[in-house]
Formats: C-alpha cells, sequence, structure tokens
C-alpha cells in the first residue's frame, strides 16, 4: 500500500509541474496586465505612465518571464505566495480564508448530502416497488436536471427573499469582522448555499442507496434475521446498510473532487468569501499571485482527491486490487 | 402502431429535443427585424431590438413571455438563446466523445507509455483550472463567441469519456476474443473497427447525453457569472443573469429561460441513462451494461 501510495505521489509530481507551468503562461499570454487592471480599478483617477512602470515593476513583471517563473516555482514549493496585485496584502491568509469558508461550505454541504441521502434512500427501499417509491424517484430524476446556476437563483428568490427563512446572502457580521481568526460561520447563512451545492447530489445518490439497500435487502442471510424476529429498524441498521455501505462508499468517493471544486456558481450567487468568488475577483483584477496560488493549492486537492477516492474504494472493496497497474492506474 | 408513433410512446424526451431543437433552429425564420411583432401572423420581434413603451411588462398577448428591462422580447429572446445554447452543448459534446474517445481507445489498446502519456494528459486536464481557460480564450479577440465556449467546454469535459473508452479497451484486452482475433491473423485497424469500437460507440453515445446535460449545466453557470458568451447575444446562461438582475419584479425571467435549461438537461439525461440501460446487443459482447452512475 505504502509503496502504491509513492509511486502515485511520483507520477502525479510531473502533472503539477506541467499544470502550474500550463497556468502561469496562459496567465501571461492573456492580453491586459496587472498594472492596467490596478488603475482601472481606480476610478476617477489618472495614472499616468512613469506610475504604471512602477508598478510593474513592483510586482516583478519587469523581469524575464523565465526568471519569473522560476521564482514562482520557488514560491509554491514554500507556500509563500508574495503579496496580492489588488489590495497589497499577503496572498496566503488571504488564501486561508478563503479556504476556510469554502471549507466549512462544502463540510455542511456534504453532510446534507450523506443525511439526506441515506435517510430518503432507506425510506424509499423500505418501501421498493410502491407507487410512492415511483413518484419520488421520478421527482429526485427532475431534481438532478435543475441546473445548479437556475437552483440557486431560485432557492435566494423563494427561501431567503420571499419567505425570509435565511439570510438573502454573505457569511454574517463575524465574517467580515474577523481580522486574522478563522471565524466559525453562521449556521443561518451556511444553509442555503450548502443546500444549493447539495442537491443534486442528494437527486443523484439517494437512488443509489435506495437499490444498494433493495439488494441487500434480498440476501439469504436478512430473511433469516427477520424470521428470528428482529425488528425491521435494527434489520435496516444493523445488516442492510452495513452491507450496502459498501458500493456507496466507492460511488461515495467519485464524487469528493467534484464537490471541492464545484461551487463557482454557488458562491457568487450567495456572496460566500470562499475560494470560488476569491478566484473570480483574481481573474478579472489579473491578480497573477492569487491565481497561481488557488492554482496550485486547488490542484493538490484534485490531485489528493483522486488517490484517495481509489485509495477507499480499494480499501472497502476487497475485490480492487490497487497494485495491478491494469486495473487502476489513472 | 407507425413507426413515428412507436418512437414517441417509447422515447418522449427523444420528440421533446427534436421539437426544442428544430423551433430554436427555425428562430430566424420565426421573427421580423423590428421591435413588433408581425401583422396578424405569428412573427416574433427580433432578440435584440428594444421595445421601450414595454419594459419589465409581464407575459401578454404581445410579448408571450413578457419582456426584460430593456423591453426586448423574452420568447424571441429565449428562442434564439436555445440555438446558441443548443449548438454550444451539442458541439462540445461531440467535441468531448471525439477528443476522450481517441485519446482514451489509444492508451487501453496501445498500453505501455502511450496509456502513461494518456493518463497523465487526463490528469492535467481534471487538474486545470476551468476558470483560466474560460478567461484566456474570452480575452483572445473574437474568443467570446459559440466555437470557442465549445472548445473550452470541451477541453474540461473529454476526461470521463476517455476513462470510459480505455475501460473498455482494456476489458476487450484481456477477453480471450483479441487473442483469437489476434490468432486469425487480425491487425491492428481491424481489431479497432471490428471488435473495439462497437462495444466502445454506445457507451460514447451515452456518455455524449451525460456531456451534453453538462454542459447546458456550465453554459448556465458561466452565463450567470457574465463570462459567458458576448451580451447582447442571448443565451440561456445568459438570460440567467438578466433574470438575476431583476428578480424582484420579473417572475418570467427567471422561470421561462429555467424551464427550457431544466427540460432539456433532463431529456439528456434521460436519453443517456436509456441508452446506457437499454438492450446494448452488438454482437453478443456485452453483457448488461453498466449503469450510469456505477462508474
Amino acid at each position: 500500500m505504502t509503496g502504491y501510495i509513492l509511486r502515485r505521489v511520483l507520477a502525479s509530481l510531473p502533472t503539477l509541474v506541467v499544470v502550474m507551468a500550463l497556468t502561469f503562461f496562459l496567465l501571461r499570454a492573456i492580453p491586459g496586465d496587472p498594472a492596467e487592471a490596478r488603475a482601472a480599478s481606480l476610478e476617477g483617477y489618472s495614472v499616468d505612465r512613469a506610475a504604471m512602470e512602477s508598478l510593474r515593476h513592483n510586482f516583478g513583471l519587469t523581469r524575464s518571464l523565465r526568471e519569473q517563473a522560476i521564482d514562482w516555482a520557488g514560491r509554491c514549493l514554500r507556500f509563500d505566495f508574495g503579496n496580492s496585485y489588488g489590495d497589497g496584502m499577503p496572498v496566503a491568509p488571504k488564501l486561508a480564508r478563503a479556504l476556510w469558508s469554502t471549507a466549512s461550505l462544502n463540510l455542511a454541504a456534504v453532510g446534507l448530502l450523506v443525511g439526506f441521502s441515506l435517510s430518503t434512500g432507506t425510506w424509499l427501499a423500505a418501501r421498493a416497488g410502491s407507487a410512492f417509491d415511483l413518484w419520488i424517484g421520478r421527482a429526485l430524476a427532475a431534481l438532478a436536471a435543475i441546473p445548479v446556476a437556475w437552483g440557486s437563483i431560485l432557492l435566494q428568490r423563494f427561501l431567503a427573499a420571499d419567505l425570509g427563512w435565511f439570510p438573502l446572502q454573505g457569511s454574517g457580521p463575524a465574517g467580515l469582522a474577523s481580522g486574522g481568526g478563522l471565524p466559525l460561520p453562521r449556521p443561518e447563512y451556511l444553509c442555503l448555499p450548502a443546500l444549493a451545492i447539495a442537491y443534486r447530489g442528494i437527486a443523484l445518490y439517494s437512488p443509489l442507496v435506495r437499490q444498494a439497500l433493495v439488494q441487500s435487502l434480498q440476501a439469504g442471510y436478512l430473511t433469516a434475521a427477520r424470521a428470528r424476529g428482529l425488528p425491521t429498524a435494527l434489520l435496516f441498521l444493523r445488516h442492510a446498510l452495513r452491507n450496502a455501505a459498501l458500493p456507496l462508499i466507492s460511488i461515495g468517493a467519485t464524487l469528493v473532487p467534484a464537490l471541492i471544486s464545484g461551487n463557482v456558481v454557488v458562491e457568487n450567487v450567495f456572496g460566500w468569501p470562499g475560494a470560488g468568488r476569491l478566484a473570480v475577483e483574481a481573474l478579472i483584477g489579473r491578480d497573477y499571485p492569487v491565481l497561481l496560488a488557488l492554482t496550485w493549492v486547488s490542484a493538490l486537492f484534485v490531485l489528493t482527491g483522486l488517490l484517495a477516492a481509489d485509495l477507499i474504494v480499494g480499501l472497502a472493496d476487497p475485490r480492487v486490487r490497487l497494485d495491478e497497474p491494469v486495473e487502476t492506474s489513472i | 402502431m407507425s413507426g413515428a408513433g412507436r418512437l414517441a410512446s417509447r422515447s418522449p424526451e427523444l420528440i421533446l429535443l427534436c421539437v426544442l431543437a428544430g423551433v430554436c433552429a427555425l428562430a430566424p425564420l420565426l421573427t421580423v427585424s423590428g421591435p413588433q411583432a408581425g401583422p396578424g401572423r405569428l412573427r416574433l420581434p427580433s432578440p435584440l431590438s428594444l421595445d421601450l413603451d414595454s419594459i419589465l411588462s409581464p407575459p401578454s398577448a404581445r410579448h408571450w413571455l413578457g419582456t426584460d428591462s430593456l423591453g426586448r422580447d423574452l420568447l424571441s429572446r429565449l428562442l434564439h438563446g436555445g440555438r446558441n445554447s443548443l449548438a454550444i452543448a451539442s458541439g462540445a459534446a461531440l467535441m468531448a466523445i471525439f477528443i476522450g474517445g481517441a485519446l482514451g481507445l489509444w492508451g487501453g489498446l496501445a498500453g505501455g507509455w502511450s496509456d502513461l502519456w494518456a493518463g497523465r494528459l487526463m490528469e492535467v486536464a481534471d487538474c486545470f483550472p476551468t476558470l483560466v481557460l474560460v478567461l484566456a480564450v474570452a480575452a483572445i479577440p473574437g474568443g467570446r463567441g459559440i466555437a470557442p465556449l465549445m472548445l473550452v467546454i470541451a477541453l474540461t469535459r473529454w476526461t470521463e469519456p476517455a476513462r470510459l473508452a480505455r475501460a473498455e479497451a482494456l476489458r476487450w484486452r484481456s477477453t480471450p476474443r483479441r487473442q483469437s482475433a489476434q490468432a486469425a491473423g487480425a491487425g491492428r485497424t481491424r481489431m479497432l473497427a471490428h471488435h473495439v469500437l462497437p462495444s466502445v460507440l454506445p457507451l460514447l453515445a451515452m456518455e455524449a447525453g451525460v456531456v451534453a446535460a453538462e454542459a447546458l449545466a456550465i453554459e448556465a453557470g458561466l452565463g450567470l457569472l457574465g463570462l459567458g458568451i458576448a451580451p447582447p447575444r442571448p443565451t440561456w446562461g445568459n438570460l440567467l443573469l438578466e433574470a438575476r438582475m431583476t428578480l424582484d419584479e420579473a417572475w418570467w425571467q427567471a422561470v421561462f429561460p429555467g424551464l427550457a435549461i431544466f427540460l432539456t438537461i433532463a431529456a439528456f439525461s434521460r436519453l443517456a441513462e436509456r441508452a446506457g440501460l437499454g438492450p446494448v446487443q452488438v454482437s453478443g459482447a456485452r453483457g448488461p451494461a453498466a449503469a450510469p452512475g456505477a462508474r
């Protein structure tokens, strides 16, 4: 196992280098430079040529591309990303705050996903074959087809604006007031964006839970347990769910990378101060340090996620042999 | 039962898609150039012409689905937007299937270093920040059109088809059929064309539906962020952006474009699901196809 992990990590190193190099040079190839973006953000002030030049010099953009690239590689390895071009603040704490917000949002979303899927799936499995089962199944399929862009607008409109159950957007006053520390997000602000991230997953995952349960309910040992007079609740918890867990974990593990990367839209609609919103702001302001730092961290996350998914599948399913190259090498 | 009737009863989602795509494709024929609907006929106003007398007017006889904040007819914008969005989605799906299928088959069949390279390419594509790619392409002159967006979506979505094709090629390589084909003296081309492609193509067709649905969702998201194709041109995503800005006063702007995206995504996913679960029998090689979620 250790050997496998080591080999996977080593094999991912070229991927990281290529991704970072591509991002670096692609960013430089985009027309428009950070000094101009900074000047454009100071509306009403005219910035003269000399000031622009000195900005560029301060940003280190006057050096050769090769020097800048080498400088960047070193910074990535040290996790020292310098200062943002936008407000001159250090990138690392900015990034840490954004990632913390995103992580807490995703954690809440995963909680909703697992909780709702398991309960809905169990509920449906207990009524498998009924008209109720059929119609809820159809409703879930429809729910899965609602794109997140539309779903989040609707959630915001109906649950926040019309009914007033949740705040419209933002992460609450605590989020704003925090200087250095990482504040716990307020639950009422967390609910809607987490739901917007999770609802499609719930719609896709519940039928899988149901199916796995229905299959394991047909097993002989369950008939035996039922014959022994085991109460239905225990039957589900102790026997069916446990044996259904295997395929569920392996499918669930493949959802993890998507959860980490897939919420730019939600964060922007709900004004959540996470990595997705930071990325859009940085792109518009041509804030290279922030962008490269984000790319670096998210590439690390995606690669770790892919590896973790394979490892979890390997641990949960004894039939999968991670060490056989034909079976699983990505 | 006639052929068309049988098709309709077996696959209503295919009919829905065809009707939607057909109406959207014919949108230019249904519109006049000015702000007013054509006299006495079912001709819509142009999607770009302003009607400042009826700004944000709710659905009425004059504007069937209402108007936006500039008085542009929503039905007309919805149809023209659908034309653009459906073109982006189907083009992106075809491109992704083509790139992914080719690379996956190459890696799976050739094995060794080729497989390693194909695998690394997939990893790079999975790690590459989509937004950076979107902005880089958008910054090129003429980069905020339909074809560039198609390409961007295809470049971020080809890895799943590639994994499918690779897995299927690997599966085939480990069957006795491969040995017998080899023993019978079949060359690479023959093995690809007669043995592997027939079992990979149905899978890729299924995946095309999935990618098309994803592409529509991505376009909607990018449009909502203001990063889609350049505005006055309508797409379903761009309509959502306008909807978000006038959410309090104009429900019709959020409801109709959203419904259109929803129905199309549902139809695409359902088609993909059927293709995956249906009796796929290709030269008797395949057992029951894998369920779409089981990858």
